[in-house]
């Protein structure tokens, strides 16, 4: 008797935590999944803040479309002077069947040298062009990479939200937990905590100016504050526009050489 | 002064500690729980840091410094092979990043790891360039693997790889892991370290240290050397704070046995013993309560001083008590004649020497102020507990009869000595003359010292860690003391401007040829933000050597910093702010050396406003900090004698009420001075903030005699009209308990001979030396002057007297 008792505690147990686990996972990729259309352009204004309250800022135009299952993204630094042409090219791959990231190919144009060079070797736990936000915090990040957990739920500026954790699998992961609040109804991040090697909170993420364009959530606004050294950077969306008809020519090297993109 | 008016009061004083013994014990009971409670609290300032108070340009400095770049001070292990080959085997490899990983994991405040592992390497091609890490994919355990890592990491010479004899030597058998620190403040400062950020400094050094010395890493293989400030000040409070309590418990065993040899009895032991604790818990007890931590090099002499001192007025107490005890054979009568005879004269050697302390006040130095401070409560706390407790606690017990037969009459010694004041005065002439050419011969020494105020120069051979530091200093790499330089426009992008970059690349050439710059190789260890522009700009052009420089176009330039910004932030900005005009350069030292590193400081200033004429600059770190602390320790030294020197003849003059006589009662007691200096310069005993301490110090304890030795003389002249007389009769009473006094004190202070620490060696040398040379001088010199001097008038007839 006691033993069929302690067999079905423990199904039951297992049943919870299966599907617990399980409903986790699927948040994860409905967040993952969220459309954003086939193409895109937008200036990205970027402004960093120092511990000591100063600031610089950098305005980025924006083109991104996709090719396939490629990713092509074009960056064109437009303000400061000194960086005013500098141009970014990249091709995002999808990752292998086994999880793995397969490595994207990207190119700097740099103006005063009048020379596009082939970059490789960054990788997407390193900072999205000197600011606080990585290459995945921005981007999306491999479901394959983590373990997914919910640990609750909460309301975020109104709007019920799950709070995802997802913890790193690679033990060696410069971010090992990243929290999220997701809200239950369009998937959307509101807003987030992440952690380093030793679990201590290093970096809060919160995202303003949520908004529906042409039907794709947006989040027009991120604050990304790392709060081990108290540098901020605020990433602005302005003038974002899906779907309208972009120049392919834009995603190749020559348009960089030729300093085609404005 | 009337001395009979002031004994008079401290006669009613002794009638009052009788009357009210009870309410007094459990008063002082109270007090000194209260007091004591504060020991909880109590703590100590490591390292160099409690050298400088907030408002101090140093530390200014260095808060502007970590506004900019983060945290100044880092840790870090430098691996040396032992034996054939070197690091770049697969065993090596791994124990290198499971050591950078075990540092990355545990460290509190932990931000950044450097290691052969853990680099990022920008390596131009023809097509463009690439961010490699020698080890992306895990160590490779085949030879072809190791060996393409190998020449990654070691590719070009160290003219045009930064890392070849910076992080890791052009043989690949030394390399450094660094581990860059976060500001030390948030959540984890207030939860887990109480907001003290010494406390996370040696956690930080601690786990270090664990980390290093655990079984994981002990191998024949290689040796690691730990460093950083936060491995520093744990490396002196694991080693150091021992050998300090050592010297204490050591100096309390000697009180106990001079207790035991003077008093002869175990009462006679367990009250000044019992009194000189209390009052030395209670004063590191109050001012730990206010928040006052403690200076850990200093703490042992205040508290050895205390303690001896606490044996000399004990021994006067009880031996003036049993005198009248034994006369009249009532115990409370004893004690109320007892105070009224000590109370005055203890308590005039007790200002003297709380002043020779409270000059330590007026020197602009944290530790030093500290000693100076606690020492002079510590005096003071002393002198209360004895000069109350030990009278009311002599007061409990029965009287007895008085034994008339051992009332008066002087010991064999005590008529030496009387015959030696007679030969004195015969010889006063030749006395004075020898005595003055003794200390003209120690003169010029005095004009020889020099001070060393380093970590290494005042710990010595002696100490268990110093051989390991040692062998690291030998090894190419390894490097004990660095600075930082900061330069600061007002201007944003001041730094874009190709005649500010060029200022900068000739600044950091200038650096390399000071005397004090460590070379490893043919590379001067400064590093700055030329080398990552130089990388950037070799890897934007195919990774020709050619161009491992900084552009000197300015479009070309501004570009470059803008994109280094970007691509290498972390990096770029240990080396430039984000506006681009402030910028560091750091710098690893071969060695210290005073009078040196005095020189590199100011042709660095001198240099610096040549080329940077417009801009701020500021100097951080080991140099400027050693520097600056020498000469604060030189002017500091000076300023104290003085101002002791001053306090004290003022005291003399008015406790003799008079100019001339307080004046040359100075004079025996610059003897021991000169001496001290003398010797100091002689033997190459450098000034540290513990020799420092000596002079004032000496200048406190000696004076007591020669105020014994006047008020005697003043006295007996009084009574027998000659000076003569006045002299050998003075001698006979006081001759003994001179030399007994001096004895104590001496043995105190020679537990420091026992230390393995250098600066306490010295200490205990010179104030043994400096005791001595002032009780020769009272022997010698102070009678042979008085005598010519006859500073209290002239002597009276026989008949007159």
């Amino acid at each position: 008797m006691k033993n069929t008792s302690l067999k079905l505690l423990s199904a039951t147990l297992l049943i919870a935590a299966t599907s617990f686990a399980q409903s986790a996972n699927e948040i994860a990729k409905k967040v993952h999944d969220l459309p954003n259309g086939k193409t895109s352009s937008s200036t990205i204004s970027i402004t960093l803040i120092d511990k000591n309250g100063k600031t610089r800022g950098r305005e980025i135009a924006s083109y991104t479309m996709k090719d396939g299952t490629t990713d092509k993204t074009v960056l064109v630094f437009k303000t400061p002077r000194d960086v005013a042409g500098i141009s970014y090219l990249s091709y995002d791959y999808p990752d292998k069947a086994d999880g793995s990231t397969v490595d994207s190919d990207s190119w700097i144009y740099l103006p005063a040298m009048k020379k596009v060079r082939r970059v490789s070797g960054s990788s997407k736990d390193d900072d999205f062009q000197g600011t606080d936000f990585t290459y995945d915090d921005l981007g999306n990040r491999n479901l394959s990479k983590d373990n997914f957990a919910i640990l609750g739920e909460e309301k975020v500026n109104g709007a019920d939200c799950w709070i995802l954790e997802a913890k790193a699998k690679d033990s060696k992961a410069k971010i090992s937990r990243r929290v999220s609040w997701v809200d239950k109804k369009t998937f959307v991040t509101y807003k987030g905590e992440y952690y380093d090697k030793q679990n201590r909170l290093q970096k809060t993420l919160i995202c303003e100016n949520i908004k529906q364009i042409k039907g794709y959530w947006s989040t027009q606004k991120m604050t990304m504050t790392n709060v081990q050294t108290n540098h901020k950077t605020v990433y602005e969306v302005k003038d974002l526009k899906y779907d309208e008809k972009v120049n392919e020519s834009f995603f190749t090297v020559s348009a960089l050489e030729r300093e085609q993109i404005k | 002064m009337k001395v009979t008016a002031i004994n008079h009061f401290f006669g009613k004083v002794g009638r009052v500690q009788v009357r009210f013994r009870w309410v007094i014990l459990a008063v002082f009971f109270i007090i000194t729980s209260i007091c004591c409670s504060g020991l909880t609290q109590f703590a100590f300032y490591l390292g160099d840091e409690g050298w400088f108070g907030g408002s101090d340009e140093i530390t200014i400095n260095k808060q502007k410094y970590e506004e900019v770049f983060g945290n100044l001070n880092g840790v870090g292990v430098l691996v040396v092979k032992q034996g054939d080959g070197d690091l770049f085997s697969e065993d090596m490899l791994k124990m290198i990043d499971r050591l950078g990983n075990r540092l990355r994991d545990e460290i509190p405040f932990a931000d950044r790891l450097t290691s052969i592992i853990e680099v990022d390497i920008p390596v131009g091609n023809e097509e463009g360039f690439e961010v490699k890490k020698p080890f992306k994919d895990g160590i490779p355990s085949d030879s072809e693997g190791l060996a393409k890592a190998r020449e990654l990491v070691m590719r070009g010479s160290e003219q045009t790889n930064a890392l070849i004899n910076s992080l890791v030597s052009d043989n690949g058998r030394e390399s450094w892991i660094m581990l860059s620190l976060l500001p030390f403040e948030g959540e984890q400062l207030k939860e887990k370290f109480e907001g003290d950020k010494d406390e996370v400094t040696l956690a930080i050094g601690y786990k270090l240290m664990e980390i290093i010395e655990s079984e994981e890493f002990q191998s024949a293989e290689y040796k690691l050397y730990g460093s950083g400030v936060p491995y520093e000040d744990a490396k002196e409070e694991r080693y150091d704070i021992p050998e300090y309590a050592n010297c204490v418990m050591l100096g309390f065993v000697v009180m106990l046995i001079f207790l035991a040899i003077f008093l002869r009895n175990i009462f006679g032991v367990i009250v000044p013993a019992v009194a000189t604790l209390g009052a030395i818990a209670s004063v590191l007890g109050a001012m730990s309560y206010f928040g006052v931590k403690a200076d850990s090099t200093l703490i042992t002499l205040p508290i050895v001083l205390g303690m001896a001192l606490a044996v000399g007025y004990s021994v006067h107490y009880f031996n003036m008590f049993k005198l009248f005890f034994r006369r009249t054979g009532k115990r409370k009568e004893s004690v109320i004649m007892c105070v009224e005879e000590c109370g005055w004269s203890v308590m005039f050697t007790v200002i003297t020497t709380m002043a020779s302390f409270v000059s330590f006040l007026f020197v602009d130095m944290r530790p030093l102020s500290w000693m100076g401070k606690t020492a002079a409560l510590i005096v003071l706390a002393i002198y209360v507990y004895v000069s109350v407790l030990i009278p009311i606690l002599l007061s409990f017990g029965k009287d007895t009869t008085p034994d008339t037969a051992n009332e008066q009459g002087a010991t064999k010694l005590d008529m030496k000595f009387s015959a030696w004041a007679g030969f004195i005065q015969k010889k006063r002439w030749p006395i004075i003359i020898i005595s003055l050419l003794v200390l003209a011969a120690f003169i010029p020494g005095i004009f020889k010292i020099t001070a060393r105020v380093d970590y290494d120069a005042i710990s010595g051979d002696k100490m268990p860690y110093v051989q390991k530091q040692k062998e690291m200093l030998d090894a190419k790499l390894g490097n004990r003391y660095s600075y930082s330089v900061m330069i600061q426009f007002d201007d944003e992008g001041a730094f874009k401007d190709p005649k500010n970059m060029q200022a900068l690349i000739d600044f950091e050439k200038f650096l390399g040829t000071l005397s004090l710059t460590k070379w490893s190789g043919g590379k001067a260890r400064v590093s700055s933000i030329t080398s990552i522009l130089k990388e950037m700009n070799s890897a934007l052009n195919e990774g020709k050597e050619e161009f491992y420089k900084v552009p000197d176009d300015e479009y070309v330039l501004a570009q470059l910093m803008e994109l280094s910004s970007i691509e290498m932030r972390q990096d770029f900005n240990d080396f430039m702010d984000e506006e681009f005009k402030i910028t560091t350069l750091s710098v690893d030292m071969s060695r210290y050396a005073t009078e040196e590193a005095r020189d590199n400081v100011a042709a660095i200033q001198a240099k610096l406003a040549e080329l940077f004429p417009k801009a701020q600059s500021s100097m951080l770190g080991d140099m400027i900090q050693y520097a600056e602390m020498s000469n604060r320790t030189v002017f500091g030294g000076i300023k104290s004698i003085g101002f002791s020197f001053i306090i004290i003849a003022m005291m003399l003059i008015l406790a003799f009420a008079s100019i001339r006589t307080g004046l040359i009662g100075m004079i025996p007691n610059i003897a021991p001075v000169i001496l001290v200096g003398g010797v100091m310069g002689y033997m190459d005993y450098a000034l540290d903030f513990g020799t420092v301490t000596v002079m004032p110090m000496i200048l406190g304890i000696a004076v007591d005699d020669t105020i014994h030795l006047t008020t005697h003389l003043k006295s007996g002249l009084e009574k027998y009209g000659s000076y003569s007389v006045a002299m050998e009769s003075c001698f006979r009473e006081i001759g003994k308990s001179m030399f007994l006094t001096t004895l104590i004190l001496c043995a105190m202070f020679m537990v420091y001979l026992f230390s393995p620490m250098r600066f306490l060696f010295i200490v205990g040398v010179l104030i043994i030396i400096g005791l001595s040379g002032a009780l020769l001088a009272d022997y010698t010199i102070t009678p042979a002057l008085l005598h010519a001097v006859k500073p209290f008038g002239k002597e009276r007839s026989k008949n007159e007297a």
